[in-house]
């Protein structure tokens, strides 16, 4: 678009109320953030060798297979989440190895020492 | 990036299309300083993975299209011309109207070429149903007759091993068997997949992890299926295998060919007319001022965007006078609707196990959504891109998975 048309288009954009609403809360945003110094912390956090850092940092294979993750995650944190607000008996070991012929602890436990394994490379 | 910081000679930079791969390496020198021009027949440049957005969901071809003067830099000069002959020995191209441009150094970017009249049939199908491979417009012609179908095979086979999007006759049946799903019809219309590969997909990992899909959507799955020709009055395919499969409505992806130009220099191009390169420069063989990238070159890697844009970069990097080696990575998305998995391998790497997820669909509409700006601005996604491709190298995730 040659930039009078682009113009032309924001001038004519600028006549919708709707859009209007969205510059003034906008234009507050930006007060906002500026008087609070976030807007300062962005211009700092956005400068381009600040990203490239953040970039390396932030995306790794790791956290590729978190994101991939999520999901499942959040479903899990749900489930342990009702788990741990409900009341529990206190286990004795006679108690935890009756315990381990349910199915799903022995599952669980499994999958517990598959992460302390994890934990435990170097 | 500190890359292209350095000041330097600025050499004259020819590049011929204005595909993803031409764009890219168009829109990044000239972002680093040099006087660059950019040769393209059209006038608008189209997202092809669109196509099967608008064959097989209906969308609307507008959202896939873009003029091609939006999407180069002002500073870019953009000649619109089709190239006719290239003479590498005297750094010479000659267009089809007669004009003359010369270079330092040339990035041919012309893509491939659609060889319908190879396969007998073909071009009566297509010119009947449209199809998902030759424009927004003969998508938007197959939407027209998908829509309309309540009943019958649809037919979705491949005619060559060799073409671009490895993915997409598969992404084809999971998106169109989402749609007669949502619409209630998915039984009565059949939706078979014929593919010339011993397994699903030409890998086997990937096929495993693919298979459940297919059984779950009831697609019946052909393989070792090679189109031998099709008849339209009988409304049939036949296979060089002796098969032959029954459609109300087909497409068939076509042969691929090199781009249609004439090299004034023997021994250039390939039989199939694809250049030859390096595989880890894509310097034209014989050649230091001359490279291919993308779809138009024989590199032995998937024919895809992904490979066309990390192709260009690679190209730039070493006229910028820095060491850079093309790997020959894939990122190719397999979309089945609600959820995506990358076919992601390199020269030394076959494809890594990875799991279908609700995430890498995400990723996918994430890479969609950034596909314009990446053309016209690649060099601030430059850190973004190669960053996930650091991330999701196929050496690393070969003995993790993802």
């Amino acid at each position: 678009m040659a930039e009078r048309d682009v113009l032309e288009a924001l001038i004519e954009k600028l006549q919708d109320p709707e859009f209007q609403s969205s510059i003034e809360k906008l234009v507050m945003l930006l007060d906002n953030m500026n008087k609070s110094g976030l807007l300062d912390l962005l211009v700092t956090v956005t400068d381009p060798d600040v990203i490239d850092r953040l970039m390396e940092i932030l995306i790794t294979t790791g956290t590729m297979k978190l994101l991939d993750n999520l999901d499942t995650l959040l479903d899990k944190a749900g489930d342990m989440v009702d788990a741990m607000t409900q009341p529990a008996e206190p286990v004795s070991i006679s108690k935890l190895l009756a315990e381990l012929s349910k199915p799903e602890v022995a599952k669980g436990l499994g999958k517990l020492i598959k992460v302390l394994e994890a934990l435990g490379k170097d | 990036m500190s890359i292209g910081d350095i000041e330097m000679t600025k050499e004259k930079i020819l590049v011929l299309g204005a595909g993803t791969g031409g764009l890219v390496a168009g829109n990044l020198l000239a972002h680093h300083g040099y006087k660059v021009t950019i040769v393209e027949k059209k006038t608008e440049h189209l997202f092809q993975p669109g196509m099967l957005w608008i064959a097989f969901q209906g969308h609307k071809p507008e959202k896939y299209i873009r003029p091609v003067k939006e999407l180069v830099k002002p500073t870019v000069n953009l000649v619109q011309g089709t190239v006719k002959t290239i003479d590498l020995d005297e750094r010479k191209v000659e267009l089809a109207d007669g004009r003359s441009l010369d270079y330092d150094y040339l990035v041919v970017a012309l893509g491939s070429t659609l060889a319908y009249e190879e396969l007998e049939g073909h071009k009566e199908l297509v010119e009947k149903y449209g199809d998902f491979y030759s424009g927004a417009q003969n998508a938007a012609k197959f939407w027209s007759h998908f829509s309309q179908l309540k009943e019958g095979t649809l037919v979705i086979a491949a005619a060559d091993p060799l073409y671009k999007c490895v993915p997409a006759p598969h992404k084809a049946v999971f998106l169109s068997t989402y749609t007669l799903k949502k619409k209630g019809l998915l039984g009565k219309v059949k939706v078979k997949l014929a593919v010339p590969f011993i397994y699903e997909y030409p890998n086997e990992t990937i096929s495993e992890i693919l298979r459940p899909v297919f059984e779950e959507r009831q697609i019946e799955v052909y393989t070792m299926f090679t189109v031998d020709r099709i008849s339209l009055e009988e409304k049939k395919i036949y296979s060089l295998e002796g098969e032959e499969l029954e459609f109300d409505l087909a497409a068939v992806i076509p042969f691929h060919k090199g781009p249609d130009v004439e090299f004034k220099q023997e021994g250039i191009t390939d039989a199939d007319r694809f250049i030859k390169v390096n595989k880890y420069k894509l310097n034209i063989e014989g050649y230091d001022d001359a490279f291919a990238i993308g779809d138009c070159n024989n590199a032995p890697t998937s024919k895809t965007g992904v490979t066309a844009h990390l192709g260009a970069e690679v190209v730039v990097d070493q006229i910028m006078g820095y060491e850079a080696k093309f790997t020959g990575r894939t990122n190719c998305p397999v979309v089945t609707n609600g959820e995506a998995l990358f076919v992601i391998s390199d020269y030394d790497n076959p494809p890594v196990h990875v799991k279908l997820s609700k995430m890498k669909r995400l990723m996918e509409d994430f890479f969609i959504a950034s596909y314009w700006s990446s053309l016209r601005e690649p060099e601030k996604w430059r850190t973004l891109f190669g960053a996930y491709f650091k991330a999701t190298e196929p050496a690393v995730l070969k003995e993790r998975g993802w």
